[in-house]
């Protein structure tokens, strides 16, 4: 990519070229309206998972395009049928069929319009538990030369059986963190006065987020199946998640041979999209066939495997090698004097820059002669995407 | 055997009228049933090679006298103009000068008198030339033994010789000898000679050799004999030679698939950026092409572009082209010729699938210096040529761009921090050692130098060298050893951001030595047959921290390999119909140690994770060893004079392969040795030719067909990265090829008008279906490769417009490569990814660019000291953006294509050049 910029670059320069780059509108029938199937066969509640999209195109936000109306069933070599029931949009599920091990089963779809999905046959593995989720100070290089500081954790798995071989593993990490100048939900006017939240201030959050990336690992060259200090997340200091308290929930998968070479493909295809120089991606294929024929585009994967998980808290006390501090918010105020109250000025900085009511300005005597509003990351946790509903497991 | 020594040369024509040299007196043996003088000049003019002056209408009253034939021509006038009042002037140097009447004669004898002194100037500086050995005379008719010596009419007698090219007395290959009439000639030997055996008699003979002035002449051939021809340079006439060295010979080469262009005929075509590029012009050859503009490869007949061995007088050199292909690496004016093997490669050549591309370097002139330059806008060059001692030559050449400092003067502050430069230096030395050996030394360097936005700068170099003692024992037999060097790096040096900053390097070295020698039979049968062997060492990747930096430092293992091979080849002309060329090469490769191998659990992909131990191996034991044939066979069956048929077949194996998994040949592309899991590509060809030329030469018609089977190809697991990966062999896969077309070329050699069409349909498969989902490309089902343009159309023309004034033109079309793009884009798993289309799905759009130059030549004749040209040329006259590559990035979650179209506008350029 550098180099053909600085190849045109050069031409322009030399010879008054015009710029050799531009956009590229692809041909209208590049955009493949291709069906997404995600599917997972798991003995952890819910057993059976099905999310069926299409793909979007190129440009516009990122959003699922979910596929409903679809008839979705399971079945096992002795064709005992399962059906899957739709749980949302797109979504089926079913808990009726606790898969057990060294059984096969296959996956089937029937999308409106008549077209079909069958997935191969697929052997049920049992995944081992996770032995150990281990934390520990780590460092990262940051761009711009600098460090940045963090917990890693990493994971033990041991499979005395030695069947397993091949691991896919999921996180998800919660954390709570609290926001400094949560003040009360809104202005009641004439009077002017401060109404409170309903439901308690939301000065404390909780805030949920899956593994972006794809996690896997293979001990097929080992003589014992056993995983040794995995490392399957950093936490970076710089973000609000180390403040207060900070939990990870990982879940391992075991799967075949195919189902990791799937995911290996996967990803080292979503690490670059493919510049000049760069190597040439192609169509990842898995275990799932549309019509009956093998070079229908289709994109996922039957997944079959047992899960275990394993849940971790902790938070920044736990390490004193953290030296920095990069989450700071500084906050910004703006204060609204009674006297000269300006209701259509405050509108603007709650409905256009998200500002929240933080706290009541009052004389020496006591008395209220105007109100603050704050950025709404400094007075509303919930504005920084968390939830003042405490998950169960906290 | 009597050893009569002739001196052949070329007679210098007037600018206006030719020369005639005729001894005897002419005879009238018949009035062709004419009346008048008018129409006996007419008919007998063009029939005895007889000049008439000032023939015009009065002529017609003249009535022709009544004499007895046959007769003196100056008898037949003179009765004829008797009373007339009209006159003529018989000289035999031009003809015969008619006189209409007395007040005409004065202007007749001054126009006579005129040509006299020009003739006698010519032949003055004839005489000097040949005096200096510049020039030799022409000898219309040379006789060896007479008639009545022969013991029998029945005998035959050989006629043997040595061509040689006038100016440096270098041998000329590949010269053909006609006799004509017959379907009997020959072709000279690599050291210029031949050798013809025919029955006694006479017989006319005509030389000609690839862009030489052709000689014919009449040799009464009653014994043995040996002649000696010196073929100049054929004059700037306005007939020129476009592609293809020996058009007679052409016909009946058993060769096929083998395309030679001389520099002077590159220097014709429109430049980029003023600049006559080697590998640019080789793209408009049938079979040949390029995935884009920036590319610094070509694909020969569905090849891959790493299966081409580039060969600089016999040394390798591994990345041909600066600026990231823009340009060849080796200026023009550095190389004499070159010649590109795409199907009967000799046995000699080897380690490449596809094609061999055989530059040879200029000589040094060995008479007087010369000087040459040029000054585009890019670059500027200069070589200087010419002797050292009676001995020795040399020719030294150097070319650099200047756009440093163009870059310098830019106001803006990133595009004055980067740079864009490259320089190359070629060495050409001779030295004759005694009759009958020579030395000669080649030497070349380049360097590339590129950085934008002064972070990174990328520089590559290349190095080569030769040198080389040929032996002449006898005329049957010669020999020839020679060494080469080569060497090729990179380094690509971060310098920010300070905590990264960092250096890779990559490096390759390669020594080699190669004997060989050649034993000619009577009858253009030659045998030739040699070994080599050759060192290779490569230091694969490294990475260094520069200082502050937190890089760890990273050393691949080094890499050593030994390739050598035995070969033999043989042509053979069975009968003037059939001949063959037939060649047997067995090649033999070693990986040495140390290093150290790391071995796979068996039965799954290799991967990181599959690896269960390693095997050190010390230095000079044998890690793994590949030997196998190759063999090479070529027929040609002449069907008339003008049609033939050839058919070639043949074998190579590749043991050295560039890692690449990009369209484009990119800087950072690394070669590497054969190991246990890369073992050698092997490539078959069988092609079939049909060649038609009309009895005048003027067309050349050619037709061929082919079919390649390509096995073991290396190819790359989706996203797998080749940069500095440690355990390259859990990146590669391995998979088969298959590839065909046909290719037609219709080319006009004479004229004011030359060039030629092409047009060229093929296609190119691979297929990747190794056992695992991984190790697969679609699924296992075969796929076009990266450079599949099936339809390829090129019109090459030159037009002479005068002597001075030349106009060139080039229009090439081609199918868009193929490429695989995003599709789409989906949440799987919470992952944001990517929907790809399988490989090679899509296509860019098709290719079509025209060129055109205008060359304006200040001097055309031979004697002025500085002759000049100037060369405007535009390229891409029509401004088309033809799209090299689509490439996507990632931008908050969404995908936007750019097209980059490099070269997308027309560009002009004025180049200077000089030669002195």
């Amino acid at each position: 990519m550098r180099i053909t910029i600085a190849l045109c670059i050069f031409l322009l320069l030399a010879y008054f070229s015009q710029s050799c780059v531009s956009p590229y509108e692809p041909p209208v029938d590049t955009y493949e309206n291709t069906l997404v199937v995600e599917a997972q066969l798991t003995d952890v509640q819910p057993y059976a998972y099905v999310k069926l999209s299409r793909t979007i195109p190129l440009t516009g936000p990122l959003v699922v395009n979910p596929v409903g109306n679809a008839m979705v069933w399971l079945e096992d070599e002795a064709e005992n049928r399962t059906e899957l029931e739709r749980a949302r949009l797109g979504e089926y599920q079913s808990n009726a069929l606790k898969p057990e091990v060294g059984v096969r089963y296959r996956l089937h779809i029937e999308l409106e319009g008549g077209d079909e999905v069958v997935s191969t046959w697929m052997e049920f593995k049992a995944a081992p538990e996770i032995d150990s989720l281990r934390t520990f100070y780590g460092q990262r290089p940051l761009p711009g030369g600098e460090v940045d500081e963090g917990v890693v954790v990493a994971l033990d798995a041991f499979d005395p059986t030695n069947s397993t071989r091949y691991y896919r593993w999921e996180w998800e990490e919660t954390w709570l963190y609290v926001v400094p100048f949560a003040g009360f939900d809104s202005l009641a006017l004439q009077p002017v006065r401060p109404v409170p939240y309903k439901s308690g201030r939301p000065d404390s959050c909780w805030r949920t987020l899956a593994s972006p990336n794809i996690l896997i690992g293979t001990t097929e060259a080992f003589t014992e199946d056993r995983v040794t200090g995995e490392e399957v997340h950093f936490v970076s200091q710089s973000s609000n998640r180390l403040h207060e308290r900070y939990s990870l929930l990982v879940r391992q998968f075991a799967m075949g041979e195919a189902e990791y070479q799937y995911w290996q493909q996967l990803q080292a295809v979503s690490e670059d999209v493919g510049s000049l120089y760069a190597p040439t991606p192609q169509r990842v294929r898995g275990n799932l066939i549309l019509n009956n024929d093998p070079d229908l585009p289709l994109e996922g994967y039957f997944s079959v495997g047992g899960a275990a998980e394993k849940r971790i808290f902790f938070s920044r006390k736990d390490f004193p090698e953290i030296r920095t501090n990069r989450g700071f918010i500084p906050c910004d105020f703006e204060t609204f004097r009674f006297a000269a109250f300006d209701e259509y000025r405050v509108l603007v900085f709650v409905a256009n820059r998200g500002y929240v009511f933080s706290d009541t300005l009052r004389d020496i005597a006591g008395t209220p002669i105007g109100i603050n509003l704050v950025e709404g990351r400094c007075g509303d946790c919930r504005k920084s995407g968390g939830s003042i509903q405490r998950p169960d497991f906290w | 055997m009597r050893q009569v020594y002739l001196l052949i040369g070329i007679c210098i024509s007037f600018s206006y009228q030719s020369i005639r040299a005729q001894t005897e007196p002419a005879t009238v043996d018949s009035l062709f049933g004419t009346q008048n003088l008018y129409d006996f000049a007419e008919a007998y003019g063009p029939a005895n090679d007889m000049r008439f002056y000032q023939l015009d209408l009065w002529a017609k009253d003249i009535t022709l006298a009544k004499v007895e034939l046959p007769a003196r021509l100056s008898t037949l006038l003179r009765k004829s103009l008797r009373n007339t009042g009209s006159d003529f002037v018989y000289d035999p140097r031009f003809g015969v000068f008619l006189i209409k009447n007395e007040s005409q004669r004065a202007a007749i004898e001054n126009l006579r008198l005129l040509m006299v002194r020009q003739y006698d100037q010519q032949q003055r500086q004839l005489n000097r030339a040949i005096a200096r050995g510049e020039v030799v005379p022409l000898i219309a008719e040379i006789q060896f033994g007479t008639p009545e010596a022969l013991q029998s009419p029945d005998s035959v007698a050989t006629l043997s010789g040595e061509v040689r090219e006038a100016k440096l007395l270098s041998p000329l290959s590949k010269a053909t000898i006609l006799i004509q009439g017959t379907s009997q000639g020959a072709y000279t030997d690599s050291m210029g000679r031949f050798s013809v055996t025919l029955p006694v008699g006479e017989y006319e003979l005509k030389i000609s050799a690839f862009d030489r002035e052709e000689i014919r002449y009449k040799v009464k051939l009653f014994a043995d004999g040996a002649i000696q021809v010196n073929l100049l340079e054929s004059l700037r006439t306005l007939d020129e030679v476009v592609i293809q060295a020996d058009r007679e010979g052409a016909m009946k080469d058993p060769q096929m698939g083998v395309s030679s262009l001389q520099v002077k005929t590159l220097k014709r075509l429109p430049p980029l950026l003023g600049e006559p590029d080697i590998f640019r012009s080789l793209q408009l050859l049938p079979g040949v092409s390029t995935t884009g503009e920036a590319t610094n490869g070509f694909n020969v007949r569905g090849g891959s572009s790493d299966q081409n061995l580039i060969l600089f007088d016999d040394a390798p050199v591994y990345n041909p082209s600066h600026l990231f292909g823009f340009f060849s690496a080796i200026q023009a004016d550095a190389s004499k010729s070159f010649t590109l093997y795409k199907s009967s490669i000799p046995a000699r050549y080897g380690g490449r699938l596809s094609s061999v591309l055989a530059i040879s370097p200029a000589k040094g002139h060995n008479k007087s210096w010369q000087i040459k330059g040029g000054i585009s806008p890019v670059t500027g060059r200069l070589l200087a040529s010419g002797p050292l001692s009676k001995r020795a030559t040399l020719l030294v050449g150097a070319r650099t761009t200047y756009s440093d400092w163009l870059l310098n003067r830019i106001e803006n502050p990133t595009l004055r921090n980067s740079r864009a430069a490259f320089q190359d230096g070629n060495l050409h030395l001779t030295y004759q050692l005694s009759e009958k050996d020579r030395l000669s030394l080649t030497g070349y360097l380049s360097q590339d130098v590129f950085r934008f936005q002064g972070d990174t700068t990328f520089s590559y170099q290349n190095a080569t060298s030769t040198l080389r003692w040929r032996h002449v024992q006898n005329d049957q037999f010669f020999w020839q050893v020679f060494g080469t060097y080569s060497r090729y790096a990179y380094q690509i040096v971060t310098e920010s951001p300070l905590l990264t900053a960092q250096e890779i390097a990559y490096d390759l070295q390669q020594a080699s030595i190669q004997a060989e020698g050649t034993y000619s039979f009577e009858e253009g049968r030659q045998v030739r047959a040699g070994f080599s062997t050759q060192g290779l060492r490569l230091s694969p990747g490294s990475r260094t921290p520069l200082e502050n930096s937190i890089v760890l430092p990273l050393e691949i293992e080094r890499e050593q390999g030994i390739h050598a091979a035995l070969f033999a080849e043989a042509d053979w002309r069975f009968s003037n119909k059939l001949s063959a060329k037939a060649g047997l090469r067995y090649s033999f490769f070693g990986l040495l140690g140390p290093g150290t191998i790391y071995n796979y659990a068996s039965g799954v992909p290799r991967s990181g994770g599959s690896q269960t131990d390693s095997t050190v191996f010390t230095p000079g034991e044998f890690i793994q060893t590949y030997h196998g044939p190759e063999w090479r066979l070529s027929l040609a069956y002449t069907l008339t004079e003008n049609q033939s048929f050839k058919l070639a077949l043949n074998r190579t194996r590749q043991y050295l392969h560039r890692m690449t998994n990009t369209a484009a040949v990119s800087p950072t592309d690394a070669w590497t040795l054969s190991d246990p899991y890369l073992p050698p590509q092997i490539g078959d060809q069988l092609s079939l030719g049909y060649f038609f030329s009309p009895t005048s030469r003027e067309w050349e018609f050619s037709l061929e067909g082919y079919y390649r089977w390509l096995q073991q190809l290396p190819a790359y697991k989706n996203g797998a990265e080749l940069l500095l990966n440690p355990s390259l062999e859990t990146a590669l896969i391995s998979g088969d090829g298959w590839a065909y077309g046909l290719e037609t070329l219709i080319q006009k050699n004479q004229g004011r008008l030359t060039g030629w069409l092409s047009y060229t349909y093929s296609r190119t498969f691979l297929q990747v279906n190794g056992p695992a989902i991984v190790e697969q490309i679609n699924g296992g089902a075969p796929f076009p490769a990266d450079y599949d343009q099936p339809h390829d159309l090129t019109l090459v023309t030159n037009y002479n417009w005068t002597r001075h004034v030349r106009v060139s033109s080039t229009l090439t079309y081609r199918t868009g490569r193929p490429l695989t793009l995003p599709v789409g884009r989906y949440i799987y798993s919470g992952n944001p990814l990517v929907s790809y289309s399988d490989r090679n799905a899509l296509r860019l759009p098709d290719y079509f660019r025209w060129d055109i130059s205008v060359t304006l030549e200040t001097a055309p004749k031979r004697k002025r000291s500085l002759e000049s040209s100037w060369v405007f040329a535009v390229y891409n006259l029509t401004g088309r953006a033809n799209p090299f590559s689509v490439y996507f990035v990632q931008n908050n979650g969404e995908i936007q294509g750019y097209q980059l179209a490099i070269l997308g506008r027309a560009i002009f350029s004025a180049t200077y050049q000089f030669e002195f």
